[in-house]
């Protein structure tokens, strides 16, 4: 597949939209479709899908090497300097065209109507300024351009939802789950994924590959470089790759005029804008956020607050495996998820910590990773005993992925890290990030009651994974939205306090981080702020 | 990479003590692993070149192969982990494995299954009056829209 040519940027735009992952392309869709001028610079590169090989006896060995989400492990083109040495969790991010949509499970999950009133319902964290309600019409914008496919009816959720698509295969071992846990009364629902299964648009129907994460060879998981990006530049809108936005402009008055940028040959460039749409994800947004102080500022732009970069959320992450007498074929399937439950996701006072975990059903893979100390723990099992437990192990086994609500702190925070530059002089980024109590004793809880469902099923053995770092997939919470501008960054639409032409519309902008994959709410979040950027007054006004 | 008789030798050893013949199950040596195979696993992670040589460096020195192996993992689990990673990513390269351990890859299979086929299986759960349902005052608020 041929990377579009990154056309010449331009030196004025209407709206500057900086990022290209999913709340990037859903902004610029809707604002290119209503006739507004708008341009995209993105740091990365388009990803090229030839080097996707899950068709060919090699991708085992390159799946988690190539398409490896560790930005520090990458090293590609489009990523910057992370230290994460005094993180517990590493932040995980694909830095191209498309963002993480790239790299990402394709677990689509709206947030519940709880997960915007947690302070009402369980007096810790904030309440959203915003409910599920007011964002109920905006996930039906844009789940049919984010292909999701699943099963209308979950009791967990109101009434009126219905992904567009028919769901992917639930799969033996799917099967084998729900029938387990309607025997033991726990809730259970088909997955929901941003997986075609039918012929649309730029899309294919899902072919279980089972390489969602590590290139889609059959073009049926989501990346929204397939289904945005790519019809969008075919209609005229310009999205520049190679661009490494390294400030944000302002002026006198506070508002934001444009941004400095880097181009792909490392010529450095401005480009003049009437708003800006900032869409980074939460180490890139306040990373920007925070090296564009005016005149020099430490405090950075928009922060007036203090709370740009803090309050990061990254969502604990636990994983626990099941292995079975019977064939499930578990190297197929989505991953994606088969199935997920939410059967531990409210808080029960009952429990010693707050809020709950989603959990979502995924096969174990090829028999490679099968021999992985991850998630099977450091087992001796090469040598004598090796085809005996790769027989236990490969195609007889499932996996529950645990994701924890994570409770915002403001100490878990994105700093500066001026000692480490990236290549056009821009500071690099150090992370500050533990685990609370709170997410420590979730864990605990939820990966017993994972072994509890796999003995109902029948499971001749249960393994717990082993806590790795390399979890931070859902990164959220350092750009705070909010009513009042002195505890947060942005109010309900995005829009900085700060700056009154400047919008976040990234994960930075969550008060609290849900227990669900934050895709589907960022998306839609997304489609409401831009819903109400094309009302506003100030895309017209020409700033001073 | 070296192809000399002694560095064969030597890895064949080494990658035998990973992975030994068992029953119908091959060892990695019966497959080729030490040749062709692991020629193309390296081609995709040459990283992982300069273990193998560390490893293969041990035996020639005198030690066994599981004495390599074991020296290997005491003194850094990551090569450890790398040189058998190359190994059983080779391994599992082999159509003749595939065969044995019943792994056709990673073809093309339809995903979509009908909703008619979910039915008898997603009801108890809509049933299921004790299962998690919407919060407390979950509906929607007046002024929300």
């Amino acid at each position: 597949m041929v990377a579009p040519n990154s056309p010449s940027p331009p030196t004025e735009t209407d709206v500057l939209v900086i990022g290209s992952g999913p709340s990037g392309a859903v902004v610029a869709k809707r604002l290119f479709d209503a006739g507004v001028d708008v341009t995209v610079l993105e740091q990365g590169e388009w990803t090229d899908y030839d080097r996707a090989r899950a068709d060919t006896p090699e991708f085992e060995l390159t799946a988690r090497r190539e398409w490896s989400s560790d930005p520090t492990q990458r090293h590609g083109k489009g990523d910057f300097p992370i230290d994460n040495t005094d993180s517990e969790v590493v932040p995980l991010m694909w830095n191209g065209v498309g963002g993480s949509s790239t790299s990402w499970a394709a677990n689509w999950m709206r947030s519940k109507p709880s997960d915007f009133r947690v302070r009402t319902l369980d007096g810790v964290a904030d309440d959203w300024p915003i409910s599920y309600f007011d964002l109920e019409p905006h996930f039906r914008k844009v789940e049919p351009d984010f292909a999701v496919s699943g099963v209308e009816g979950d009791p967990a959720y109101p009434e009126g939802y219905a992904p567009p698509l028919p769901p992917v295969t639930l799969t033996p071992g799917g099967r084998r789950m729900a029938e387990a846990h309607n025997r033991i009364g726990w809730h259970w629902w088909p997955g929901s994924n941003a997986i075609s299964t039918v012929s649309r648009g730029e899309l294919n129907p899902c072919q279980q590959r089972t390489a969602c994460m590590w290139g889609c060879v059959e073009g049926a998981k989501v990346s929204v470089d397939l289904t945005h990006w790519r019809p969008l530049v075919a209609q005229g809108l310009t999205l520049v790759s190679g661009a490494r936005v390294t400030q944000i402009q302002t002026n006198a008055q506070g508002h934001a005029t444009g941004a400095v940028f880097t181009d792909s040959a490392g010529v450095e460039r401005s480009i003049a804008a009437r708003t800006v749409v900032v869409a980074a994800n939460a180490v890139g947004t306040p990373r920007l956020l925070l090296a564009s102080g005016r005149d020099g500022s430490s405090n950075g732009l928009a922060n007036s607050s203090g709370l740009v970069g803090r309050r990061l959320m990254l969502h604990p992450t636990a994983g626990v495996v099941g292995l079975f007498d019977e064939d499930l074929q578990s190297y197929r399937g989505p991953w994606g998820q088969m199935a997920y439950t939410l059967q531990f996701y409210e808080t029960d006072d009952s429990r010693d910590f707050v809020r709950g975990a989603k959990w979502s059903l995924q096969p174990t893979g090829g028999p490679l990773q099968s021999t992985k100390r991850w998630p099977w723990g450091d087992s001796q099992f090469w040598g004598k005993g090796f085809h005996a437990e790769l027989a236990r192990r490969f195609g007889r086994s499932l996996s529950w992925g645990i994701i924890c609500e994570d409770l915002p702190d403001e100490s878990n925070r994105v700093v500066l890290d001026g000692d480490n530059p990236d290549e056009t002089g821009m500071p690099g980024v150090r992370i500050e990030y533990s685990t609370s109590e709170n997410s420590k004793r979730m864990l605990r809880f939820m990966t017993a009651r994972a072994v509890e469902s796999f003995e109902a099923a029948s499971a001749t053995r249960t393994v717990v994974a082993p806590q790795v770092r390399e979890t931070g997939w859902h990164m959220l919470g350092t750009a705070k939205m909010g009513e009042d501008p002195g505890t947060s960054v942005v109010n309900r639409y995005g829009r900085a306090h700060d700056v009154p032409n400047l919008y976040v519309v990234d994960g930075s902008v969550w008060p609290t981080s849900s227990g669900m994959n934050p895709t589907a709410t960022i998306a839609a979040f997304a489609s409401w702020a831009a819903d109400h950027m094309l009302e506003d007054q100030r895309l017209k006004e020409v700033p001073a | 990479m070296t192809t000399s008789d002694a560095f064969r030798e030597a890895l064949s050893a080494l990658t035998d003590a990973l992975i030994p013949r068992a029953g119908r199950h091959p060892s990695a040596s019966d497959v080729g692993v030490p040749g062709p195979l692991l020629d193309r696993a390296l081609a995709v992670v040459p990283e992982a070149a300069p273990v193998v040589e560390t490893a293969v460096d041990l035996v020639l020195a005198g030690r066994t192969p599981d004495e390599a192996l074991a020296h290997l993992r005491a003194e850094s689990r990551d090569e450890f982990e790398l040189f058998a990673e190359i190994t059983a990513g080779a391994y599992f390269m082999s159509n003749e494995v595939r065969e044995v351990i019943g792994y056709p890859g990673q073809p093309q299979v339809l995903a979509r299954v009908e909703l008619e086929t979910l039915v008898d299986l997603v009801l108890p759960v809509m049933e299921n009056v004790a299962g998690p349902r919407l919060a407390p005052g979950d509906g929607p608020r007046e002024g929300d829209r």
